[in-house]
C-alpha cells in the first residue's frame, strides 16, 4: 500500500476508533476478487476502546466491477444484517463513504483467518475445514440462518422487491440479457424455456447470499470461520442459494459431494432443516440446480465481455468465457428428458 | 505452402516448454497465472487443429433443423434460441428430438474445445 493511502487509513481508523494514534504495521493486498479489493490489516491502536493491535481487512472497490454487484455500502449493510442474524461472518466495524480518503468507498471488518480457497478446501484429504459431515451440516444451519431475513427490511431497502415468483423473474432478466448481447446462445434458450415451464410460483421470499459455494466461504483447519462476499445477496427463493451451493458447477474436483463438492447433500440438508424448522423440497432443488448453470453461464459470458470489448484486457475474464460450454452440456443433461 | 510447423503445432510446442521448463521455477501467483496460459494457448491449439469444419457442420445441422436456406450461423443460432423460446422444442414437439441431437453435438464441440477433460 502507498504511503499516502496508509497515512489516510491511519488518520480515519484513529477517528472512528477514537484512539489518539493509530500506525499501519501491516497493510497488504490479499488475492482474489475480481469484483473488490480486501485489504489485511494490522493496525495498533494507541489508546481509546480497540487498544491494542487489531487484525482487520479493509474492502474497496477494484478498478472494474459486474454492474449488478452490490456497492460497499450496500455489501455492508448486508453484513451488518447477516451478522446481527447470527450468520457466521466478520464482524463489520465501520463504513467509510467519503471518497476523499481512499479514493473509493470502503469499510473495515475485523479479519477472519483461514482460507476461502475452493481448489484447497474441495482437494480430495484436504487439511482444511475439519470433518466434512459437520461441515456441510454447519453451512446449512449458516444459510438457514441467512434465509431467517425477510422483507421488508428498511436497512435493505436497496435490494429490488417485485411482484412476481422469483424464478420468472430471473427467467425474464436472463432473457433481457440475452436479447441485448451480440452472441446467440441457443442452448441457453432451451435451459430458459425448461426453466419457464416448470417454474414454481411464489413461495417463501427471503434474503439469499446469491453466491454461497465452496469458494465464499472460510475455513480453517478444524471447520468454518466466516461466510463472505455478500456482493450478490436478493430478496428471492431460499431454494435458489441451495440449488446454487448444490449444483455441480461449484463440486470443483469433487462432482460426487453433492453438498458443495465438500460433502453430503443429507447432512447439508439437515442443518438447514433443523435451523430453520422448514422441510427442503428435494425435487424443487433440481429446478434450483438447472437455473444455476443458467446464471453462471450468463455471468460468464458476461465476464468475458469485459475482456472482449476492450474494457478490462484480463486473461482469467477471457478464459472464463470458455466455462460456458461446460455449463451448457449440464444444462442439457438436466433438462432433456422432460 | 504455409511454413511448418504451423498455428496449432508452434502453440503446443510453446505450451510444453512453458509447463515443463519454466512452471516449477515459478512462485505461487506466477505458478497459476502461467497454468492459465497454457489453459489458453491449449484451447487455442484444439480450435487450430478443429479448424473450420465444425462452424460448417454447425450451420448444416442448423439450416436442417430450422428448416431454413441461405441463412448465417449468427443469424441461424438467433433464430432457433427464439423458436426455442416460443417452444419449438418442447416435450411433444416434432423437432424435439432433432434439436436435442443438434444442441448436444454443438455444445460437445465447443467442450471438446475449450474443456475435453470434462468429458473423460
Amino acid at each position: 500500500m502507498d504511503a499516502q493511502s496508509r497515512s489516510a487509513i491511519e488518520q480515519y481508523l484513529s477517528e472512528v476508533g477514537q484512539a489518539s494514534r493509530v500506525e499501519l504495521k501491516l497493510a497488504d493486498l490479499l488475492s482474489g476478487g475480481a469484483i473488490q479489493e480486501n485489504w489485511r490489516i494490522d493496525a495498533e491502536f494507541y489508546d481509546g476502546p480497540y487498544r491494542g493491535l487489531q487484525s482487520l481487512v479493509i474492502r474497496t472497490d477494484a478498478p472494474s466491477g459486474v454492474s449488478v454487484s452490490h456497492s460497499r455500502a450496500q455489501e455492508y449493510a448486508l453484513l451488518i444484517a447477516a451478522f446481527e442474524a447470527g450468520v457466521t461472518v466478520p464482524q463489520p466495524l465501520w463504513l467509510c463513504e467519503d471518497r476523499s480518503v481512499l479514493g473509493r468507498p470502503f469499510f473495515v471488518m475485523r479479519r477472519v483467518e483461514g482460507t476461502a480457497s475452493a481448489h484447497l478446501i474441495a482437494r480430495e484429504g484436504s487439511r482444511y475445514g475439519g470433518d466434512r459431515s459437520e461441515l456441510a451440516e454447519r453451512l446449512g444451519r449458516e444459510m438457514a440462518r441467512i434465509h431467517s431475513i425477510r422483507p421488508p427490511r428498511q436497512d435493505l431497502d436497496f435490494l429490488a422487491l417485485y411482484d412476481e415468483a422469483p424464478a420468472h423473474y430471473l427467467i425474464a432478466n436472463f432473457r433481457h440479457f440475452l436479447d441485448n448481447y451480440r452472441t446467440p446462445y441457443p442452448t441457453l434458450e432451451w435451459g430458459l424455456r425448461w426453466l419457464e415451464r416448470h417454474a414454481p410460483p411464489r413461495g417463501d421470499i427471503a434474503l439469499i447470499h446469491r453466491d454461497f459455494r465452496t469458494g465464499n466461504y472460510m475455513v480453517d483447519e478444524s471447520g468454518l470461520t466466516a461466510i463472505i462476499d455478500w456482493e450478490f445477496s436478493a430478496w428471492s427463493d431460499p431454494l435458489e442459494d441451495i440449488g446454487w451451493f448444490c449444483a455441480r458447477c461449484w463440486r470443483f474436483s469433487q462432482p460426487a459431494l453433492e453438498a458443495g463438492g465438500i460433502g453430503e447433500r443429507e447432512d447439508f440438508y439437515r442443518g438447514y432443516e433443523v435451523e430453520s424448522g422448514r422441510r427442503i423440497d428435494r425435487d424443487q432443488v433440481r429446478y434450483w440446480e438447472v437455473m444455476a448453470h443458467v446464471r453462471w453461464a450468463i455471468i460468464a459470458i458476461q465476464q468475458a465481455e469485459r475482456h472482449l470489448s476492450g474494457e478490462e484486457d484480463s486473461l482469467l475474464l477471457a478464459l472464463t468465457g470458455h466455462i460456458v460450454p461446460k455449463l451448457e452440456w449440464e444444462i442439457l443433461n438436466m433438462t432433456e428428458n422432460d | 505452402m504455409r511454413t511448418r510447423p504451423e498455428g496449432a503445432e508452434l502453440v503446443e510446442a510453446a505450451q510444453a516448454l512453458l509447463r515443463e521448463r519454466l512452471l516449477g521455477d515459478l512462485p505461487p501467483q506466477r505458478k497459476h497465472e502461467a497454468l492459465m496460459i497454457c489453459n489458453a494457448m491449449n484451447i487455442a491449439a484444439r480450435q487450430l487443429r478443429f479448424g473450420e469444419q465444425p462452424q460448417r457442420d454447425e450451420l448444416q445441422s442448423l439450416l436442417a433443423v430450422l428448416q431454413e436456406e441461405g441463412v448465417c450461423l449468427l443469424a441461424g443460432n438467433r433464430l432457433l434460441g427464439m423458436r426455442l423460446r416460443e417452444g419449438f422444442g418442447d416435450p411433444g414437439h416434432s423437432s424435439r428430438e432433432q434439436v436435442i441431437a443438434h444442441l448436444r453435438n454443438t455444445v460437445g464441440q465447443a467442450v471438446a474445445e475449450s474443456s475435453p477433460e470434462y468429458l473423460k
